[in-house]
């Protein structure tokens, strides 16, 4: 089986050859995949040289076409033999053909005119912003009291609704009492109404709760930042270059650009392309009067690193705060940031599967949801940069997604 | 029982080639309990075998089995209490011996004096009658030399061998490791029957995390000469391959953690 792109100004046409059967399904489907991956969400199919089409696949055309389908694109097949016509007839796929498309001329660009946001090119990454709702703000305020290492008091602890109003991240467990909570704590990371946290049991993978209905989840936090408020601005951001990322910081600065502002709020759904963080694996509610978890290499027991760049190509959900207005520096739970002069952000990644987001204008609280309904969270990371000559790992950096983002203001105590 | 109580051994000791093989290996195995001990290459796996084997005196450290203090024993002395299967299915047994022949030497091992177990009638009888249950027809072939078994023929009868006399300990070697796939399958099933059936008491060393998850009722993990996981009880019976592979990744990590590490998180963390 031959597949060859044959990449048109508002689509993209897979000219198919050969068998379509239970052997070639798979890797029809994976090339399918693999051109969704890049943003290509209106796919279409020449199989006029396509000489055998079994039930498998079939299976496999009619996946393209739901997978598309869930990303607001289309797959369709718009020139066939007749046996492929007639296969597909019988077999009531029909719906897959849609020979009319074929006449079309392919210059109408019909994508242009829509939801187009403003975009620009800076280091290889194509940016386009939406303006969402120009007046929308995010009021920021610390979520417990806890500072790391010292033992955690559970005077210190605060517990926080995690509902679909607020974004939010930091260090705590679900439970309802300090005592169920105290050797469970682990980082966390909260968007529209769904949470994943990392239970601080060494565990290998996260936890998550989402709100249903009235039901709104609640963690009991050591520390952590909370957010409610409403976006100003979508950013979408796709490699405009072959082999081109776009480093954390680089976000965050078009977080600044895109909100105007020096402080921000965001949350993002990207393909990851490394991530480089840390996160605990030993509650902080069990430190004890002899521990000494800020120490090496006492601090192994605590918290574990991910050694290498981890997660590519996953789909990360990123929950971020960030200031460059040197205000927040005052702000305990906003580390400055090695790579940028004054920065400071703290920003938490879960990690799940990856899976396409629809291109243009997006709604965060949807494609959130979505995200947490199509598979769990595999991982959890507190972001950092390695900046040690050589060896180090560099910082996270991702290909292509969505940065929904506003102007914070940072208060410095709960209200 | 076996005990293992803060076992050390460093090979080459104050040469350019020191290695701190076993840095305290302690574990204590209840009787009828089959653990495998899983790690990466140069763990301690084979080397924490060989000590409770007593291929080398360990230097420091006790091991207790079956009641005895048998740290300072020699090897042959402990080998009537173990039975050992090892990698290669050619080790342990003579080629051009007979399979009878074989069973009647391993009969012996252990014992002092030789016992002139004589291949009489009552004996060939009696090794038919064990070598039926491994499905493999051998029963009709006692007096071949057993040369001429394949690799996995040979190492069923070496497990078989190894378990006659109902050791007190049986140590496995990756025992599957050097046979087919097919082969290296059957061989572990024979395996967990042996030991299950037997009530033994086990200690397999493997690479097969497949392996590790679906035989014994506990796994030790190795890293540097130390154990690093003990999963046994309810964990044990969720316990996935992944989870294993996650356990690997998590040591790998923790030796990539080193002080610079610790230096450039330590400030973005708080
Ligand atoms: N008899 C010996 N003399 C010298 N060094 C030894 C001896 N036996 C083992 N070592 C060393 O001790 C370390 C542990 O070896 P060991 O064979 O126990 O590892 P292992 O976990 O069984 O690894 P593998 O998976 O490769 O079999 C290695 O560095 C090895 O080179
Ligand atoms: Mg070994």
């Amino acid at each position: 089986m031959n597949i060859t792109p044959i990449q048109k100004k508002a689509w993209l046409e897979l000219k198919v050859e050969g068998r379509l059967d239970a052997s070639w399904a798979e890797h029809f489907f994976s090339t399918v995949a693999a051109h969704m991956r890049e943003g290509r969400h209106d796919i279409r199919v020449d199989a006029t040289e396509l000489n055998y089409l079994s039930s498998a696949g079939m299976r496999s055309l009619l996946r393209a076409h739901r997978e598309l389908a869930a990303v607001s694109g289309q797959f369709a097949i718009i020139r066939a033999s007749e046996f492929v016509i007639r296969t597909l007839s019988m077999s009531g796929f029909d719906s897959l053909l849609k020979l009319d498309l074929a006449d079309q001329d392919d210059a109408p660009e019909a994508d242009e005119s829509e939801d187009k946001g403003a975009g620009w090119t800076s280091k290889g990454i194509r940016f386009e912003k939406f303006a969402i709702d120009p007046d929308a703000r995010m009021e920021v305020r610390p979520a417990g009291r806890w500072i790391p290492w010292a033992r955690l008091d559970a005077a210190e602890c605060e517990k926080i609704p995690l509902g679909r109003d607020c974004i939010a991240i930091g260090t705590g467990a679900s439970a309802e009492s300090f005592e169920e909570a105290k050797d469970r704590m682990g980082d966390f990371a909260s968007a529209a109404g769904c949470t994943a946290w990392l239970p601080g049991t060494g565990a290998d993978s996260p936890d998550y709760i989402l709100q249903e209905g009235r039901f709104v989840p609640e963690l009991l936090a050591a520390n952590g930042l909370r957010a409610v408020g409403g976006i100003s601005s979508l950013l979408r951001f796709s490699p405009a270059e072959e082999g081109a990322s776009l480093e954390l910081s680089t976000l965050i600065e078009s977080a600044f650009a895109a909100t105007g502002a020096t402080s921000v709020a965001f949350v993002a759904i990207a393909e990851v392309d490394g991530l480089v963080g840390v996160s605990l694996t030993r509650s902080p509610g069990l430190i004890g009067e002899n521990d000494k978890p800020a120490e090496f290499p006492e601090l192994r027991e605590w918290m574990s690193f991910c050694g290498e760049r981890v997660h590519s190509g996953k789909q990360a959900l990123l929950v971020g705060f960030a200031d460059a207005s040197r205000s927040g520096l005052s702000q305990p739970l906003l580390p400055a940031l090695p790579s940028r002069n004054g920065w400071a952000a703290h920003v938490h990644a879960a990690v799940f599967p990856f899976h396409p987001l629809p291109n243009g204008e997006i709604y965060m609280s949807d494609c959130v949801a979505q995200l947490f309904a199509g598979a769990e969270p595999s991982a959890l990371l507190h972001l950092v940069e390695d900046a040690r000559p050589t060896l180090g790992l560099g910082a996270s950096s991702f290909l292509r997604g969505a940065c929904w983002c506003a102007p914070a203001t940072f208060h410095s105590e709960a209200r | 029982m076996l005990e293992l109580n803060n076992v050390k051994k460093t090979f080459f000791p104050g040469t350019p080639n020191e290695v701190q093989a076993l840095r305290g290996i302690s574990m204590k195995l209840e009787d009828g309990c089959f653990a495998a001990i899983i790690g990466t290459n140069g763990s301690g796996k084979s080397t924490s075998l060989n000590a409770v084997a007593g291929s080398f005196m360990v230097d420091s450290g006790q091991i207790h089995l079956d009641g005895h203090d048998i740290t300072k024993w020699p090897e042959y002395r402990r080998a009537s209490l173990i039975g050992r299967v090892f990698q290669n299915p050619f080790a342990g047994t003579a080629a051009e011996m007979t399979i009878a022949e074989n069973i009647v030497l391993s009969m012996r091992r252990g014992k002092t004096r030789g016992l002139g177990l004589a291949l009489n009638r009552r004996i060939r009888e009696e090794i038919k009658e064990r070598i039926r249950p491994l499905n493999m027809g051998l029963e009709t072939r006692i007096d071949n030399p057993i040369g001429t078994l394949s690799g996995g023929q040979r190492q069923a009868l070496t497990l078989l061998m190894a378990t006659w006399l109902r050791p007190k300990l049986l140590l496995l070697d990756e025992h599957t490791a050097a046979l087919d796939p097919k082969s290296a399958a059957q061989v572990a099933v024979l395996t967990k029957e042996i030991i299950e059936r037997e009530k033994l008491t086990a200690l397999m060393v493997t690479h097969s995390m497949q392996q590790a998850v679906q035989l014994p009722h506990r796994i030790i993990m190795m890293h540097k000469g130390q154990i690093v996981e003990d999963i046994y009880g309810e964990r044990k019976a969720r316990v996935k391959v992944a989870d294993l592979m996650n356990a690997f990744d998590r040591v790998r990590r923790r030796d990539l953690f080193d002080a610079s590490v610790a230096e450039q998180v330590l400030p973005q963390f708080a």
